[in-house]
């Protein structure tokens, strides 16, 4: 335990409950990307070709990609950059499930490490992910309770 | 110690994991923009080029436009689908950078739980990206193996 561990080539491969919600969250997200993606480049390539069949224009095709092409860059640019804000606020908020209470659980070592144990257990918030860890700390501090009660 | 009430917006900190998340998610987007981009404009190209000079009916656009829109939707599937694959690859492995050394702490706790103290101090591995709880761990255990009589002995 004392020396640092190497990592793992694929240490990551163990799937728990976290990365059960991060996969799906993720898919879903792409999922509905993607398909508002075609339906704004679809909606786009025909919108630009309804306008030209009813102006009654002769149809050059190299102009009509042309406007499309800046529109589509246009538009596809501002869906990314709203799927990006969208991601970041969901992951962090995902994110902060997992390191959240990490806080608090530091804050019950350093108590223990100055020399105090704390009277109650940690309780993690409902939707926590690290419910574990908690349960491991409140184990040690029962231990550390019963040693303290022994006489020196 | 009780469980304080979740505030709404107490998610947005700004600490190296949420760093790294955000500069992670912001590279995978943006690749993909410009690989989608890159892949629609080409495709825009190669459909209008060979008819750029010649004026068509609208049934000979619709034809295009068929063919066009099939190309576009297979083609754009397989980019999702692909980065799909990297992102999950990404976040398990950005995951495991934040979940790693809460294992090691688990395993140390679990270790006290028992009635026995990991001998020499805890390192984590490079790059993980919660390493604050090295140091908090290792003065615990400094506490504990000078604080208190009747003290279990080290184990390895």
């Amino acid at each position: 335990m004392s020396v640092a561990e190497r990592r793992k080539t694929f240490g990551f491969r163990a799937i728990g409950q976290p990365e059960r919600y991060f996969i799906l969250f993720q898919f879903i997200l792409l999922m509905f990307t993607m398909i508002y993606l075609l339906y704004l480049i679809f909606g786009t390539i025909n919108g630009v070709f309804l306008e030209i069949s009813k102006a009654n224009e002769t149809i050059v095709l190299a102009s009509v990609f042309d406007r499309i092409s800046f529109l589509l860059l246009i538009r596809v640019s501002i869906l990314f950059g709203v799927v990006f804000i969208v991601n970041l606020f969901l992951g962090l908020f995902y994110l902060q499930r997992l390191t959240g209470p990490l806080g608090r659980i530091q804050a019950v070592l350093t108590q223990i490490g100055s020399g105090q144990v704390p009277a109650t257990d940690v309780m993690l918030r409902k939707g926590d992910f690290p419910i574990d860890l908690a349960q491991a700390l409140a184990r040690a501090l029962k231990q550390i309770r019963s040693w303290r009660s022994r006489p020196s | 110690m009780s469980a304080k009430k979740r505030r709404l917006f107490s998610f947005l900190t700004n600490k190296p994991p949420q760093r790294y998340f955000a500069v992670m998610q912001f590279c995978f987007l943006l690749s993909t923009l410009v690989f989608v981009l890159y892949v629609l404009f080409r495709l825009l190209s190669d459909f209008s080029f060979p008819l750029s000079v010649s004026e068509l009916t609208p049934t000979a656009v619709q034809l295009i436009l068929t063919e066009l829109f099939r190309s576009i939707s297979l083609k754009v599937m397989i980019i999702f689908a692909i980065a799909f694959a990297i992102n999950v690859l990404m976040g398990l492995i950005f995951y495991n950078r934040v979940g790693g050394p809460l294992v090691r702490v688990r395993n140390v706790l679990n270790m006290i739980a028992k009635g026995e103290l990991p001998q020499g101090p805890i390192r984590f591995r490079k790059g993980d990206l919660t390493t604050e709880f090295a140091p908090v761990l290792n003065e615990m255990i400094g506490s504990l193996r000078h604080g208190y009589a009747g003290f279990p002995k080290d184990k390895s």
